[in-house]
């Protein structure tokens, strides 16, 4: 028997850089680990949410962790409305402390 | 702003709330503005509000979820369960009814089970594709997942409604073998030989002593399901992955006829899917670079478009798996079947073998590539299909092709059309509307082009395969045979098993207070 939660898949680190930051989730779990397990599937590079924000984002910025500007809160708000052909993601799948780890590890990252 | 239960005041629902919170935790129970919104369809063909929740309650498990029960009969609380939340293109996480109060199950989230020797696996509503092909992995199963090309939903889920893949285990529902179930009044009941105490067996075969109940609680709010058996697959020795460009518009009928034989003999050892020509122009890019005129893109642009990329009017693709004789003979068939058939079409050829690393056409790996193609139309985009199931026949399948490619031309709409042969004797067509989700006049335009094919559809006796919730009271009448005797029949069971209707009312057309109100109860 084992508990899984994630809701997104567990993601090959490759091209995750090696930036570490405080936020964390109840569970210990920095911002950036939860971003690559919960995120990574669209938008690390060749992700969906990397090829679709290709096209509306400055060159170079379409990976979330290369953007030079995101604020936490714009990153929450995405999150739990959705944005484009983004669905949004509710708190039973992503607390609000996971959320805001994300966001923050976003924000500070740079 | 404030959403309520039909029939309840401001009043008893904040009762009924703090009795929610009481039983399962304040922090399960979400009723802020922007909690609400987290459970709104994203994607849906109108205004969102229409199918607004009034709450959502996240339970642990089957206890939480009797304790929830007890109090939505006792305040007449009408609940919506979901398991992921990703029915995309078919409501999302919203409820049919708008009130209604969101049974979030996932956090009941466990693998339960995998069986390497028989098989199976027993998992929970909140398990996606994602969880459930991580722990396939982790343990290096000899078993294969079957997923749909979207993996964010959940296992449970996707076959509760029928959702299809792409090996020979590709009809989710056919997979299922034995649930768990909480009814209503919170009885916990489990199916098969799931009901024999310390059995080994739930899972070894679907039909008991007695009727068989699996497929009665899919595509239904009779109860909700808390656990359920699924059949997997065993790796299988080898793969080929099938390619067949068709070019030619006139030989849709020849190719269904080809297929039909060889997918019921089963030489064609796993779905199919056809994609007409629009279909096979949107990889990588959006609508507006390739077409800037009115209505659809013209039949003329498409032949354009199509010979830039090399393609045919028709694309048949589909895996076969077996040993590497065994492909041979399959390809062999194959070939033969289309070099006397429909001599125009060309066929490529991938293989695997055990061994070998996987790669991208096998469909064997999680992902998320529906996603991509929302914004086809324009952004920000959604779409909702029109599914009829039909006989892969010939005639009948080019009667019914005809008619939605007429409508969706008359209505402006790029006829998006792929058919996929899910079983040896039924094609599931699924036409997709694309749209500008906050352009009102196309979403009414959608709206009205699907209640068209309804219509047109009821005319020759066709029925849907699955609809999102907007559309659930106009695919449920096409089932006219007996004076509506089958939906009658699902109502009956509704209200025996569920006398104040709180589970999912509305949902396939049953249980609809609508009806409730109009019947004077």
């Amino acid at each position: 028997m084992r508990a899984l939660v994630c809701t997104a898949p567990l993601l090959a680190i490759a091209g995750a850089l090696a930036v570490t930051q405080g936020a964390q989730a109840e569970d210990g779990r920095s911002g950036q680990e939860l971003f690559l397990e919960r995120c990574g599937a669209c938008h690390l590079e060749g992700g969906f949410g990397t090829r679709v924000l290709s096209r509306r984002v400055p060159e170079g910025q379409a990976e979330l962790e290369r953007r030079e500007v995101l604020p936490a809160s714009f990153t929450t708000t995405v999150v739990r409305r959705g944005i484009g052909s983004m669905p949004q993601i509710r708190p039973a799948e992503l607390s609000d402390a996971e959320l805001q780890a994300i966001a923050d590890y976003l924000e500070k990252r740079r | 702003m404030s959403v309520l239960p039909p029939g309840l005041t401001q009043e008893t629902f904040d009762q009924a709330l703090a009795e929610f919170r009481a039983a399962i935790g304040p922090q399960w129970v979400f009723t802020s503005d922007a909690d609400r919104a987290s459970y709104l369809d994203p994607f849906d063909i109108g205004d969102q509000d229409d199918h607004a929740s009034s709450a959502a309650l996240a339970p642990s498990g089957v206890e939480d979820c009797r304790k929830i029960l007890e109090i939505a009969n006792r305040y007449r609380v009408p609940l919506w369960p979901i398991s992921m939340g990703k029915n995309l293109a078919y409501g999302t996480a919203a409820p049919e009814m708008r009130g209604s109060v969101i049974l979030d199950l996932k956090r009941m989230n466990r693998i339960l089970e995998i069986d390497e020797e028989m098989g199976t696996a027993v998992v929970e509503p909140g398990v996606s594709f994602f969880d459930f092909k991580a722990e396939l992995d982790r343990r290096q199963s000899g078993l294969w997942m079957s997923g749909p090309s979207h993996s964010w939903g959940s296992v449970i889920g996707n076959a509760l409604e029928h959702g299809v893949g792409y090996t020979p285990y590709g009809q989710h529902a056919e997979t299922i073998c034995g649930m768990e179930v909480m009814l209503a009044d919170g009885s916990l009941v489990r199916t098969g030989l799931g009901a024999v105490e310390g059995t080994r067996e739930w899972q070894a075969y679907r039909w008991p002593f007695g009727p068989g109940l699996d497929g009665m609680f899919t595509q239904s709010n009779f109860g909700i399901v808390t656990k359920m058996g699924l059949c997997l697959m065993p790796e299988p020795e080898g793969m080929a992955g099938v390619s067949i460009r068709i070019p030619d518009r006139g030989d849709f009928r020849a190719l269904i006829d080809t297929l039909r034989p060889l997918r019921m003999t089963d030489v064609i050892n796993a779905p199919y899917t056809i994609a007409n020509g629009w279909r096979q122009i949107t990889g990588g890019r959006v609508r507006s670079e390739v077409w800037d005129g009115p209505g659809a893109i013209s039949r003329e642009r498409m032949e354009e478009l199509l010979a830039e990329r090399g393609q045919g009017w028709w694309s048949v693709i589909f895996n076969l798996f077996d040993s590497p004789a065994g492909l041979d003979l399959r390809l062999e068939k194959i070939r033969q079947a289309f070099s006397q058939n429909i001599p125009g079409a060309t066929i490529e050829v991938r293989r695997w073998e055990q061994g070998q690393p996987k790669e991208s056409w096998m469909r064997q790996d999680v992902s998320l590539a529906p996603l991509g193609v929302v914004d086809w139309g324009g952004n920000p985009g959604g779409h909702s299909d029109f599914g009829p199931i039909v006989a892969p026949l010939g005639d009948r399948a080019e009667e019914v092709y005809a008619i939605i490619e007429r409508r969706f031309l008359e209505y402006g709409k790029d006829p998006w059309i792929g058919m996929f042969g899910i079983s040896s004797r039924a094609l599931i067509f699924v036409a997709d509307m694309f749209y500008t989700r906050t352009d009102a006049e196309e979403t009414e335009r959608c709206r009205r082009l699907f209640r068209q094919l309804c219509a047109d559809m009821t005319g020759i006796g066709i029925g849907l395969y699955r609809t999102h919730l907007r559309f659930m009271d106009d695919a449920v009448a096409m089932h006219g045979w007996g004076d509506h005797a089958l939906p009658k029949l699902n109502n009956r069971i509704k209200a025996a098993l569920d006398p104040n209707g709180i589970l999912a009312p509305g949902k396939q057309g049953i249980g609809s207070w609508n009806d409730k109100e109009e019947e004077g109860q």
